[in-house]
């Protein structure tokens, strides 16, 4: 009889969710049954359902039906794939997936026949094994008494000498337990070419190469999905005809999962609206305590109404709850985001943006037609986030409550050393190749590099490895927690989406990732950590302020602003970048909607569109911005005409390319997951295209697109420039008229910024305020004032614990090594900190001699301490000498990661090697085009990516920073010199703009041996001290 | 002893020399050794390149792309060490190892015999330049002060480096935060007040490096290998007569090897005629052997083609690749081949048999290789290799293959043959020589069962015969 493929669906395949296993991305697999014409398609990855959103999407999009399943192996060994026809069986497997995750470590499972209990309304497809026939009936039993009625012997052949076997032995058992066979392709990949990939994935599974694997990997190519005609010269027809049956009971789609609201968040007797417009009120009352102005109350009615015609309630209201728990604690927290931006969240107090003021509106980000999910991420001080995470929990219960996950994908990196280690190529070529990945679009630089390790760039295994590496590149890895975006429901969360264990301990994920909840319109709650926080409540602090003191900032400051004009922005949130710093002289903000651009605009998406250059212009009156329509001057208008922010690129697809709401939806979506997964392409031509329809210029439409493809890299929102410009100006403002107070909470909130201790320190005592050193006899864990002064905390000292700076803190002061050894209750090797560190000055003298006596102090035991007996004064004959400044110097460097003493380079300036070489302050003078010479420590190196080369350097002196910019050609001739130098000097010449100024490097000198010959310590000098932060 | 002379002997490249050794040596070529992925030593072209010590392997390849890595051997420099060590013998008896890049030599007695101290050390820096090695030479009355001039290249004790010294580097970096960088420094220091700062040890060292208390040296003993000769009454001139003194030899050989638990997986029977002409027989053994019988068996069955000279007057037998045995012991009865636990033992006996009997070029085992493609499912492997793998491979089930494999498939004619049941498919091997097959068994024209494959556009072959 003619068959249609409509009679046969697969319902046994595994995507690259099942890791180092599946050979295609489930989206692959969708497509493929669907090109072949199958009725459905079930994904069973193993144990997970982390790849079934991706497949619904496609599915969806075809018009096929995919059923949702996953595969098992118990610890009996038996193996299944069990189906979801119902929600309710969707429900089932979810829960019981979360239960057999939970148990075992993050990536494992473990699960028990009686386990199956729970599925009771799944179907069961068991796959026989190949032991004693007794054992696999006996399993075969247990599985099907477990499963109930609704079980199948799945049958799979793959042309291997087993094949006679296990056709026989399944119908054998289809007697024996009265259960139907039904036939499966039994899919690792959709397409037979995958083998090669496939092959390497289980060679990196197995840590092993294809090589040494044999008869590890299948023996054959079968494991994908086949046209139906050839299925039916492998299968009696029934079993296909039994498989398509089984799909046609299958109803679920992840279209019916509904997302609930915890219901506790609104007090009896009230609905979740009438309850967030009685917050709503409370706060409007609080922030206008004279009276709501008219326009801000016709805000909040309009916002109300949206957000009940949109059902968001209750994500406001989860949101609210968690920052009014941060509040309670006096946790410093700022909200961003789409919603962030409304009246609403300005009077729930998730964010301080007054956005009447901000002229926000919060139309613009959050709209009906949009079918784009409201976004509200709370920034929290990055010291305290964790007892906010922790009140999650406690309140809403593990079951609950967990984090989204994060899908770690292969990258380019990761790529060439798996692809690398399977094809076994030798460990130190993998290092090379991929530490220096400029080589990726450089045919000729990646011929020499294969050439100089002694293989033939165009033989096979050459070619075989590019493809297979591209190949690899966005294959999920593993799932890993998101940053911070929780996921909270009403009932149990694992009747959702399974959990599983992180890998850190308490922590459970769920197995969709941000795109997958969008996508089904789930939402997230995203708690983040920012460090800027931090240093602003601990300012705050220092000035007698309560955390919500920011709001009382005053605004608009015209000092604070002259600062930031003059590039005068180091520790500033978000515009101390080398790059912001040469960006603010040009753009020179006076408000704070500029300082919303100034974070924006030093982005990739406006730098790839090129739009800076055209909007500094307009900005400065060189050129009038113009307007094609209406509504392309509404979009574009705040920003003169230039498309900056990611929001107004999406609009202007609508308005100037034709786009439909939907598939501006689309290109977002699509902008966004463009790095991992691809898929922008097909815009593109539609973009362009729409826009030379609508007159507009080629050139821009092409600039429009760079710019999508920039934000790809690394979208940024005006709805979140809006609220970190805040977090901009109250830190600026802070550093503008408290210097100090700043600058010590700053240090006092590290790791944190874009600068070292060091270099801030050295930034506060240019601005003229004193810094005292590190001293056991003055300092607290903490950088505190002294009388206007900054004192260096025991936190600087490296190795120093804070229950030791503590101790000495509360002793203060000591007579003598001895009593702040008795009394501080310190052991030797604490003081051996303290003493190279420096800050044993006081008591002992110079460093050599505090190391002495602090080797000679005897451990106070708990019996003298307990007597509080006075022992005889520290007396020692041994008088050293003082180490020399250099000395001194490079153990500031090594111990305290800062000095307080000379800079390097005023001590070695008298140094042969710098005559004629300019200091940081004297460049300053410089004309454009002039030729200098200038030399510093290498402070930073940063490498951008892409083929240019080009290489940044940051020289300090004592007298400030030079920056540097090494082209390919100079870092060719000068590639030893600059990548391992810590001391160097640099000839070139001058570019200037204004206030921004580099050096453009023509010939290097490394003259690390300087910094050695300081203290005679080649190898402290080097490798210690002076540790450029290197960034690739 | 008032009047020792200690010769400290500093290698201070060795590590590099020994892994430049293995190198087919071209000077110009840069070579760094690498430890832990770090570049630990360079040589000149290397370091001229701008590589510098301490640079990451990736970093070291980045700057110089023809740069030669060789990871660190250590057993290597050990084993070197001691040869040079014994190159030493020759200037006195009493050798020490100043561990791990140092000789220590008593040269008291010996000054006289070489013409006085500098013309020592001048035959000495010849000789070793000569083996291919930069040394520095210092001498002392005590031999850790010899030792550490020598690594220092001074003749000062005081101006020795701290690093220069065996003292821990715990102990280093402590004085040197003190601002204490050289020996002369530590002993300007109160012993006192040192002793309060430092371990014990501290003291107890400089006392032997400045001669307060005495510091005796391990001295080298030569390794030992077994060499004995039996001199004939008359000569012989029958071959059979000659396995008289032979089993003798092997007697003595077995007792000496008994006593010192050490087993011979060679040795050596040399055979000297009256008129000086000499023949050797060399004997290999699967396993070292220091049984008697074992010996002189595989030595007599060698025997069989050997032709020893006319009249043999002596016969000697050395032994130099021994092995220590490990401490399992062996049954005293004769093993019955394929018996219990000494299955293996049994299978290498009959492989020495064989070696012995046919020579080792003729024997040859067949291994079972972890390979889909039939054709590479088995190799050939040369006898001695069977014993570095842990005896003959016998792990992994073969599938249903024809035991006569063609040694290349001949392509057929379909019509040929009648094909019996499924076909399997292997299609394999993409990274070195991929095929894509499907086998079928088929009975042919003769009614013999073999083995087919078609490839791609219906081409037959022929691979193989069942039985």
């Amino acid at each position: 009889m003619a068959t249609s493929p409509e009679t046969f669906a697969e319902l046994h395949a595994v995507s690259n969710y099942s890791f180092l296993r599946g050979a295609s991305h489930p989206e692959e697999m969708v497509q493929a049954a669907h090109a072949l014409g199958y009725r459905a398609i079930a994904i069973t990855d193993e144990c997970s359902v982390a790849g079934v959103v991706k497949a619904h999407m496609a599915a969806s999009a075809l018009g096929i039906k995919l059923i949702v399943g996953a595969e098992f192996h118990l610890e009996t060994g038996a193996h299944l794939a069990l189906l979801a026809p119902t929600r309710s069986a969707y429900g089932q497997l979810s829960t019981l997936i979360t239960r057999a995750r939970r148990r075992a470590p993050k990536g494992e499972y473990q699960l028990t026949v009686d386990d199956l209990a729970i599925v009771q309304e799944c179907l069961a497809l068991w796959i026989p094994g190949a032991g004693p026939f007794p054992d696999v009936l006996e399993a075969g039993r247990a599985v099907q008494s477990r499963c109930g009625k609704d079980f199948w012997i799945l049958l799979e052949l793959f042309r291997e000498q087993e094949d006679l076997e296990r056709a026989a032995r399944a119908l054998t058992l289809s007697t024996r337990l009265g259960a139907k066979v039904v036939a499966s392709n039994g899919a690792v990949m959709h397409v037979a070419e995958r083998k090669p990939l496939q092959d390497v994935l289980t060679a990196v599974r197995l840590k092993s190469s294809v090589h040494e694997l044999g008869t590890g990997l299948h023996q054959n190519r079968e494991r994908h999905l086949k046209p139906v005609s050839t299925l039916l010269e492998i299968y009696p027809q029934e079993m296909l005809f039994e498989a398509a049956a089984i799909a046609d009971r299958c109803h679920f789609s992840l279209n019916e999962l509904r997302y609930e609201y915890p219901r506790e968040l609104v007090p009896m007797g009230f609905s979740p609206g009438a309850w967030l417009r009685r917050l709503t009120e409370e706060g409007a009352a609080k922030r206008w305590p004279e009276g709501i102005p008219a326009h801000v109350q016709e805000l909040i009615e309009k916002e109300l109404a949206l957000i009940a015609e949109l059902r968001y309630e209750f994500f406001f209201l989860t949101v609210e709850d968690i920052v009014r728990f941060a509040r309670s604690r006096n946790i410093l927290c700022q909200g961003r985001g789409s919603a962030a931006n409304s009246t609403v969240c300005y009077c729930l107090g998730v964010t301080e943006v007054d956005p009447a003021r901000m002229h926000l509106l919060f139309e613009r980000f959050v709209s009906k037609e949009r079918n784009e999910p409201p976004d509200i991420d709370v920034d929290f001080e990055h010291e305290r986030r964790e007892e906010v995470i922790q009140y999650i929990y406690a309140k809403y219960g593990r079951h609950r409550a967990a984090l989204a996950a994060t899908l770690i994908t292969y990258r380019l990196r990761s790529a060439i050393r798996d692809v690398g280690k399977a094809l076994d190529f030798d460990s130190s070529l993998l290092d090379v190749l991929a530490k220096s990945m400029a080589w990726w679009d450089d045919k000729s630089e990646m011929q020499k590099r294969f050439v100089a390790a002694g293989i033939d760039p165009k033989g096979r295994s050459v070619r075989q490895f590019l493809h297979l590496v591209r190949e690899i590149v966005g294959f999920p890895r593993h799932l890993s927690q998101h940053v911070g975006g929780f996921v909270i429901s009403a009932g149990p969360l694992a009747e959702l989406v399974p959990i599983e264990n992180a890998a850190m301990e308490d922590r459970t994920v769920i197995q969709w990732d941000k795109d997958d909840l969008e996508s089904l319109g789930l939402l997230k709650v995203d708690v983040l950590g920012l460090g800027m926080l931090t240093a602003i409540r601990k300012a705050l602090a220092m000035l007698g302020q309560p955390p919500s003191a920011m709001a009382h900032i005053p605004p608009e400051d015209p000092a604070t602003y002259a600062m930031l004009q003059k590039a005068d922005s180091v520790g500033v949130f978000q515009v101390e970048s080398r790059a912001q710093m040469s960006m603010l002289p040009r753009l020179k903000p006076e408000n704070y909607y500029d300082l919303v651009i100034e974070v924006a605009i030093v982005r990739p998406g406006p730098i790839q569109g090129n739009m800076v250059h055209p909007y500094l212009r307009r900005r400065r009156g060189e050129e009038e911005p113009d307007y094609s329509s209406e509504a392309v001057k509404r979009v574009l208008e705040r920003t003169l005409g230039i498309p900056i922010f990611q929001e107004q690129v999406i609009e202007l697809a609508m308005v100037a390319a034709g786009f439909t709401a939907g598939e501006a939806d689309g290109l977002r979506r699509a902008m966004a997951a463009w790095k991992r997964r691809g898929g922008l392409e097909k815009y593109e031509r539609k973009l362009i295209d729409g826009m030379l329809e609508r007159g507009y210029e080629q050139e821009f439409a092409e600039r429009v697109w760079g710019q999508i493809q920039g934000f790809g890299e690394y979208g940024f929102p005006e709805s979140h420039a809006a609220s970190f410009a805040l977090l901009v100006y109250v830190s600026a403002w802070l550093k503008c008229h408290e210097p100090a107070v700043f600058c010590c909470a700053l240090l006092n909130s590290q790791p944190m910024g874009f600068y070292t201790p060091s270099q801030l320190v050295q930034d506060v005592q240019a601005h003229g305020i004193e810094v005292r050193g590190a001293d056991v006899q003055a300092s607290g864990w903490d950088y505190r004032l002294e009388s206007g002064a900054i004192r260096v905390g025991l936190r600087q000292v490296k190795g120093l614990r804070e229950e030791t700076a503590l101790s000495i803190e509360s002793q203060q002061p000591f007579c003598d090594i001895d009593d702040l050894a008795r009394r501080g209750c310190l052991e030797a090797r604490e003081l051996t900190v303290l003493a190279r560190a420096g800050a044993l000055e006081s008591l002992s003298g110079h460093r050599h001699q505090a190391h002495w006596d602090a080797a000679g102090v005897a451990r106070p035991t708990h019996l003298e301490t307990a007597a509080n007996g006075k022992q005889a004064p520290y007396r020692t004959e041994v008088e050293l000498p003082a180490p020399a400044v250099g000395q001194e110097l490079l153990a500031d460097y090594r111990y305290l990661g800062l000095t307080l003493g000379p800079h390097p380079m005023a001590l070695l300036r008298s140094a042969g090697e710098f005559r004629g070489c300019r200091s940081a302050l004297e460049l300053k003078d410089s004309r454009n085009g002039q030729f200098i010479e200038v030399a510093g420590v290498v402070t930073c190196r940063q490498r951008p990516s892409g083929p240019s080369g080009v290489v940044f350097m940051t020289l300090e002196d004592e007298t400030g920073n030079s920056n540097i910019v090494v082209w390919n050609r100079v870092l060719h001739a000068f590639r030893a010199a600059l990548l391992q130098s810590r001391l160097i000097a640099v000839k070139g010449v001058v570019e200037r703009e204004g206030e921004v100024i580099h050096v453009l490097a023509g010939e290097v000198r490394n003259l690390s041996h300087l910094l050695a010959g300081l203290s005679g310590d080649m190898v402290a000098a080097d490798q210690t001290a002076f540790r450029s932060r290197n960034f690739h | 002893m008032a009047n020792e002379r200690w010769l400290g002997v500093h290698f201070p490249r060795l590590k590099l020399e020994v892994c430049i050794r293995r190198l087919t040596g071209d000077a110009e070529v840069p070579v760094a050794l690498i430890e832990d992925g770090k570049v630990l030593a360079l040589n000149a072209a290397a370091a001229a390149a701008g590589v510098l010590p301490g640079s990451s392997q990736a970093t070291a390849v980045g700057i110089c792309a023809d740069i030669v890595c060789c990871p660190r051997d250590a057993s290597a420099e050990d084993a070197r060490l001691s040869l040079l060590a014994e190159v030493a013998w020759r200037f006195t008896s009493h050798v020490s190892l100043a561990e791990p890049d140092g000789l220590l030599l008593e040269v008291g007695r010996s000054l006289r015999l070489f013409g006085g101290l500098a013309a020592l050390c001048k035959e000495a820096g010849a000789l070793y330049r000569e083996l291919g090695h930069e040394l520095r030479l210092a001498t002392a009355d005590t031999p850790l002060a010899a030792t550490v001039l020598a690594r220092a290249g001074t003749s000062s004790l005081q101006a020795v480096p701290l690093a220069c010294t065996h003292l821990e580097p715990d102990a280093i970096e402590r004085f040197a935060n003190m601002g204490v960088m050289s020996l002369g420094q530590v002993l300007a220091l109160p012993a006192t007040e040192l002793g309060q700062r430092f371990d014990p040890e501290l003291l107890a060292y400089l006392d032997r490096l400045v001669g307060r208390v005495p510091d005796p040296q391990d001295l080298l003993v030569p390794t030992e290998t077994f060499a004995s000769v039996v001199h004939l009454v008359s000569s012989v001139q029958d071959g059979n007569a000659l396995l008289f003194p032979v089993r003798r030899l092997a007697g003595e050989l077995a007792s000496w090897l008994a006593s010192r638990r050490l087993g011979a997986s060679e040795i050596v029977w040399t055979f000297t005629a009256l008129h000086g002409e000499e023949a050797s027989l060399a004997v290999r053994f699967a396993r070292p052997r220091s049984d008697a019988g074992a010996l002189f068996d595989h030595t007599r069955l060698r025997f069989e083609g050997f032709r020893p000279p006319s009249e043999v007057m002596s016969v000697s037998l050395r032994a130099e690749s021994l092995r220590l045995l490990k401490a399992v012991t062996r049954p005293l009865l004769p093993e019955v081949p394929g018996a219990g636990i000494h299955g293996d033992s049994a299978a290498l006996e009959l492989v020495d048999r064989l070696a012995a009997r046919l020579g080792e070029d003729a024997l040859h085992g067949i291994r079972v290789v972890d390979d889909h493609r039939p054709e590479r499912a088995w190799g050939i492997r040369h006898v001695r290799q069977m014993h570095d793998k842990g005896g003959l491979s016998r792990q992994g089930t073969l599938p249903l293959r024809p035991i006569w494999l063609l040694p290349a498939p001949e392509p057929v004619r379909r019509g040929d043959f009648t094909l019996l049941g499924e076909c399997e498919r292997i299609e394999t091997g993409w990274w070195d020589s991929a095929v894509a097959r499907d086998y079928f068994v088929a009975t042919a024209r003769d009614g013999r069962q073999c083995w087919l494959f078609r490839e791609e556009k219906e081409r037959w072959f022929l691979h193989g015969y069942f039985a």
